[in-house]
């Protein structure tokens, strides 16, 4: 027992040889290290001596060969664009157009990655192809307006609408082109009188503007108003430059969509059940009575034949409010009561229309 | 009343320029004007407004119908358009409003009698399986290309000079700026890189189909091969492009002909002339034309291809072995074998290196000798650094580095000098050499065959047998390691690598950097041979040097980070214990040093 005790009072394991053990673990760790490296080492000497012989070889031994980045150079001639016909190819891409030199056409229309009827792979970004007539037109619309807007068949009569953004799905404000178009149509007084006051909402929006397009124009403008003393000459002739400007830059592409006014999540879950509707339809074989019926149900409540145009175009009860909208007074009454679309639906009746040669100007702007 | 609509119609559209006055771009503005017929093909019929409104574009003072059939795009829906027919003459409105008749009718006559002729054309368009329909321009196959167009950054680049010719020409003297400055901008310098020019001539000549149709070899890939187009590769303006060759002096270039014609800058005949230019090697001899510049080693089968095959071989068999030796010395420390009398050697060269004498004895580099060293090191990594990047132009990285050394004109200046220095350096060396050589005959009182085959990076019949030995061991076949003296057979045949290598890389660069000079006294073709010696000698070099050397003496477990022969001039015990023994037994028996025992001082 005293043997015990004394065991158990006598300090343990001294404090040496445990440094001892760690110093071992330790260099067996750093020899450990050592042969990793030399190994590392090896197989770096063999893989670079054998891929520059390699290289020598093929240089001397084999035709030379025109660079990766010379040989994936872009073609121009036009072909079959296969791309655009299937949506999940088209995700994170824009394609080249086709022929487009003399058209200055560089990127193929991109798609909206949030509309069903394109991401269910059913129809492309250019839909409308049947009738002749007005299959370009109604294209046309594509870059800013939701399908349902003309193929909602429970949509009649004065419609409140929103903008969506492409990118998100979600709403956002009116486009800022728009909305400096009209800030400056409807403040032209306050933009002359106090254009200290105008200056903050014309920087801003145009700064919106500028991240949307990078219109090397309008960034310079920018920069000019930026910079300059509002109501200076300098900030005066930018001002009314970038008014003679903002026009050019109505066309559509504002990366926003109009479409009908409903909460977020009720838009992204319609797009999203088309979309799901779609998969067993597509692989349903063609001819089948399923295949038919589940055509019915995602074309339920879809008018096939769209709302003519006049619906949006005709008269001061359209369907859009386009003031409300963010375009000008000017923009608004000439999409209220647009001549083209008059003129669409004559020719939808088929009545050809020919440019009259005496409306053709001179040189000056309009 | 459709009259009074179109009045509207016009009045309400937003502000388009006035080379639209028919107001296409009203519709055509929009980009998603357009179809996709049945077979998937897209028809886009969107008009960029800024093709007219910024004159990014060579008919942006064109009406629509000066291309397109009036009578076909005056209804709408319009009828199906024909195609455009270059050769139409068109209506320009020049200054003051005076309107100018043009056509490209010259051009297609250029054309006809040029190589690129209708005949060739329409064979070109087969091959690439008709993208042009019938009757559509073969202007377009060229010149459809994303090299022929103007992107709006390129209008932005303008922007700012044309608003200072806009303060005189303000609405009392209006002239369009924008297209005017372009008109004279664009010809006052080439419209468009060589790089851009090089991807056009590509499209068909890079082709396998057009070549085999037409009995080409692929001169895109041995122009991209050759020195003129490693340095358009890396952004040089100044360098040769296809046309700078193929198109006679202020001929324009749809009048290519083929080298076989007499009238051609390629001809034989006239290709010293084109070579000579007043643009591009005005001082250079009439021989300059042998020069290859579409060279392609593999199927050249002349002198070039043999050169290079003999550096294929001597590479082989001189880097081949030393990876070989250098993997399987690496392969004793992966599996932690040992000289047996490596303990023994590590103890001598302790006790040697104790004493001031013996760390005297051992040191292996004079300050002199590692003074040349470093010049070398700092001249050899600058050539690499401002050589390879031409050698490997299509590589990112490198176009990368000679950015980052402001350009393939410093890359050039500072690659010339430090070789000249690395030469110098090499006289000195030489010199020094000499120097020592004459110093030993007086110390030994040899003759001078037996001094000079004495200096000490010479080899002997003794580093045969230690290779042997050495391989041996390596092999497995023996337990020790040779007992190497100061220098071993491999730090010897590294001093005769950079001996050859610098006065092989010294001469070819000499020649091709004074090329006027060389062509004036010796074919052009000795540019060709020396180029292709420089790059081989040069990547020989390197990977010695990067592979062999560097492991050796910076990477190896032995000495990492970095062996102190060459800084201090003292190398570490583990090193001259390991693989300098020779060394350490040679100075222990000069110092009276026992292997086993104590210094004995006196």
């Amino acid at each position: 027992m005293a043997e015990n005790v004394t065991h158990e009072t006598q300090p343990g394991p001294t404090p040496a040889p445990r440094k001892s053990f760690f110093r071992r673990i330790l260099a067996v760790l750093k020899e450990l290290v050592l042969r990793c490296y030399a190994l590392a080492i090896l197989l770096v000497v063999l893989w670079a001596g054998y891929t520059a012989v390699a290289y020598l070889v093929r240089m001397v031994f084999t035709p030379a060969r025109v660079p990766e980045e010379y040989r994936t150079w872009e073609t121009a001639l036009p072909g079959p664009h296969p791309e655009i016909m299937q949506i999940e190819k088209l995700a994170g891409l824009v394609p080249r157009a086709p022929i487009g030199h003399y058209h200055a056409v560089d990127r193929m229309l991109p798609p909206d990655l949030h509309n069903g009827c394109l991401t269910s792979g059913c129809h492309s970004t250019l839909a409308h192809s049947k009738r002749k007539e007005i299959r370009a037109f109604a294209n046309l619309h594509a870059t800013f307006l939701d399908c349902g807007m003309c193929h909602d068949a429970s949509i009649s009569g004065p419609t409140p609408a929103m903008w969506v953004d492409d990118a998100t799905g979600e709403p956002c404000d009116a486009p800022a082109v728009l909305q400096l178009m009209k800030f400056l149509a409807l403040e032209a007084g306050r933009v002359k009188d106090q254009p200290a006051e105008a200056h903050p909402t014309i920087e801003s929006l145009l700064g919106d503007a500028v991240t949307r397009s990078a219109d090397p124009l309008l960034k310079y403008l920018h920069a000019q108003i930026s910079t300059s003393e509002p109501g200076s000459p300098v900030w005066r002739k930018a001002v009314n430059q970038l008014r003679d400007e903002l026009p050019n830059h109505v066309r559509g592409e504002y990366g926003a969509k109009l479409a009908r006014k409903m909460p977020a999540e009720e838009l992204k879950a319609y797009h999203q059940r088309l979309a799901e509707l779609a998969e067993p339809y597509l692989a349903a074989p063609k001819g089948t009575a399923e295949r038919k019926r589940l055509h019915e149900e995602i074309h339920k409540g879809i008018l096939e034949k769209p709302s003519a145009c006049l619906a949006c175009h005709g008269d001061e009860q359209g369907r859009l409010d386009f003031e409300a909208l963010g375009y000008s007074p000017d923009q608004a009454a000439a999409l209220r009561d647009s001549a083209i679309a008059r003129q669409m639906e004559q020719i939808q009746q088929g009545q050809p229309f020919y440019l009259p040669k005496l409306l053709e100007g001179g040189n000056e702007r309009r | 009343m459709l009259l009074a609509m179109l009045f509207a119609l016009v009045a309400s559209a937003p502000v388009v320029r006035a080379a639209d006055p028919e107001n296409c771009l009203s519709c055509h503005r929009y980009r998603g004007l357009g179809r996709i017929d049945e077979e998937g093909k897209a028809h886009l019929y969107h008009v960029n407004p800024d093709y007219y409104d910024r004159a990014l574009g060579p008919h942006s003072r064109l009406r629509c119908t000066d291309c397109h059939p009036r009578e076909e795009v005056e209804v709408i829906p319009h009828k199906p358009v024909s195609p455009v027919n270059c050769a139409t003459t068109c209506h320009l409105t020049g200054m003051g409003d005076v309107e100018i008749t043009f056509s490209h009718e010259p051009i297609l006559g250029m054309l006809e009698s040029s190589v690129h002729n209708r005949e060739t054309l329409d064979k070109v368009n087969a091959i690439m399986g008709r993208p042009l329909r019938e009757g559509q321009a073969q202007c377009l196959l060229c010149h459809d290309e994303p090299v022929y167009r103007r992107p709006v950054e390129a209008w932005s680049a303008t922007a700012a000079p044309v608003a200072r010719c806009e303060v005189c020409h303000g609405p009392e003297l209006p002239v369009d700026t924008h297209f005017m400055y372009w008109h004279v901008h664009a010809r006052s310098r080439p419209a468009r890189s060589h790089a851009d020019i090089t991807r056009a001539c590509g499209l068909c000549h890079a082709r396998p189909e057009v070549r085999e149709a037409f009995g080409m070899p692929d001169t895109v890939a041995s122009y991209l091969f050759s020195f003129h187009g490693k340095a358009m590769m890396l952004g040089s303006e100044e360098t040769a492009s296809c046309l700078d060759c193929h198109v006679g002096e202020l001929e324009n270039v749809h009048m290519m002909k083929s080298p076989g014609d007499p009238t051609s800058p390629t001809h034989p005949a006239q290709l010293a002339d084109t070579c000579r230019s007043p643009e591009c090697h005005p001082t250079a001899g009439a021989r300059i034309s042998s020069a290859a510049i579409h060279l392609d080693l593999s199927t050249s089968g002349g002198i070039e291809f043999f050169i290079a095959a003999l550096f294929v071989l001597m590479i082989l068999f001189t880097f081949g072995p030393s990876v070989v030796l250098q993997a399987l010395e690496m392969l004793q420390i992966v599996i932690g074998r040992h000289d047996q009398r490596l303990h023994e050697h590590e103890h001598l060269a302790k006790r040697l290196m104790a004493d001031p004498r013996g760390r005297e004895a051992l040191t292996r580099f004079s300050v002199h000798q590692r003074f040349q060293h470093w010049t070398l090191v700092i001249c050899f990594t600058l050539l690499v650094l401002t050589g390879f990047p031409i050698k490997f132009a299509d590589r990112a990285w490198a176009r990368w580095l000679v950015e980052m050394f402001g350009g393939l004109h410093n890359v050039r200046m500072a690659h010339r000098y430090a070789g000249l220095v690395l030469m110098i350096g090499f006289v000195y060396h030489m010199v020094y050499a000499v120097v020592c050589a004459v110093r030993m005959k007086r110390a030994t009182g040899q003759g001078w065959i037996k001094t000079i085959l004495g200096l000490p990076m010479l080899t002997n019949p003794t580093d045969i047998k230690q290779l042997f030995h050495q391989l041996g061991y390596l092999l497995f076949l023996k337990k020790t390691r040779p007992e190497l003296g100061r220098f071993s057979l491999k730090e010897k045949f590294e001093y005769f690598g950079v001996f050859w290598g610098s006065m092989l890389l010294g001469v070819t660069g000499l020649l091709m950097w004074a090329n006027a000079y060389t062509t004036t006294y010796l074919p052009g073709r000795v540019l060709t041979v020396a180029s292709l010696i420089h790059t081989m000698e040069a990547f020989l070099a390197l990977l010695h040097v990067g592979i062999i050397h560097m492991v050796g003496v910076i990477f190896s477990p032995v000495v990492f980070p970095l062996s102190h022969a060459m800084t201090t001039g003292v190398t570490p015990v583990e090193e001259l214990a390991e693989a300098h023994s020779g060394m350490l037994h040679e100075v222990a028996q000069k110092l009276g040093v026992e292997p086993a025992g104590e210094v004995h001082h006196g």
